[in-house]
């Protein structure tokens, strides 16, 4: 069973600023990845749905790619 | 992200987060203005800065568009910088209002957040160093260790010379 990353690492809240921890947890195609593969708790994964939503806006990540 | 009291007004108070993309057209030179133009404005808000960091030039994921006096500008860089405060939770949305009408920000997000440092990059780099700092006060400390030793064998030394 995966660890969450965010709870490994003692992150309690999840910055739209840290792009470069974002990115590990979209696809290629610029998505969100489901819990499922990524192993993160349920209230990190809100935080960083919220976060990715955020560094979207602000054009640090890509809303689509490929 | 809990909100406070004001210590003498009693308003409710909380800590937010301003990041905000200045316009390429604006020179290196003139980004200073625009910083301190957000400051005054926070200022004037009864605003207490907690933490920034001064905008950097940065490529955008994708293009940003925006109607400027009648005309379409299209940006694919911009300078982003962020400034976190703590202000009564009654005058957010001026600053809201006040940035907004600023035409060289291209975008702003205001956000609540908590005091503490959340950028984990920075975080961990800070962490770090406190370890180093830690490791290298702990080998400084061997030798007052060693020093304190030689002070008691010679306090002894100096016993046994005196009750001698």
């Amino acid at each position: 069973m995966k660890q969450c990353f965010f709870t490994q690492n003692n992150i309690k809240y999840v910055d739209y600023k840290d792009v470069d921890i974002l990115k590990k947890f979209l696809n290629p195609h610029g998505r969100v990845m489901a819990r499922k593969r990524t192993g993160v708790s349920s209230g990190h994964q809100r935080q960083l749905a919220l976060a990715v939503k955020r560094a979207r806006f602000m054009g640090m990540l890509p809303f689509v790619s490929r | 992200m809990k909100t406070t009291e004001h210590k003498e007004t009693g308003a409710a108070m909380h800590v937010y987060e301003v990041g905000y993309l200045i316009v390429p057209t604006v020179s290196e030179d003139k980004v200073a203005d625009e910083v301190s133009a957000i400051h005054t404005m926070l200022e004037g808000a009864h605003a207490s800065i907690i933490a920034e960091e001064f905008p950097k030039a940065m490529p955008l994921a994708y293009t940003m568009e925006r109607t400027h006096e009648t005309k379409k500008q299209k940006f694919n860089e911009a300078y982003f910088g962020w400034v976190k405060f703590e202000m009564p939770v009654a005058s957010i949305n001026d600053i809201d209002q006040s940035l907004v009408k600023r035409s060289n920000i291209l975008r702003h997000l205001i956000t609540k957040t908590v005091r503490e440092n959340t950028v984990y990059s920075t975080r961990l780099a800070e962490e770090l160093a406190e370890k180093a700092g830690e490791a290298a006060d702990a080998a400084a400390g061997e030798t007052p260790s060693e020093e304190v030793g030689a002070k008691k064998e010679m306090d002894k030394s100096i016993d046994a010379l005196v009750i001698g």
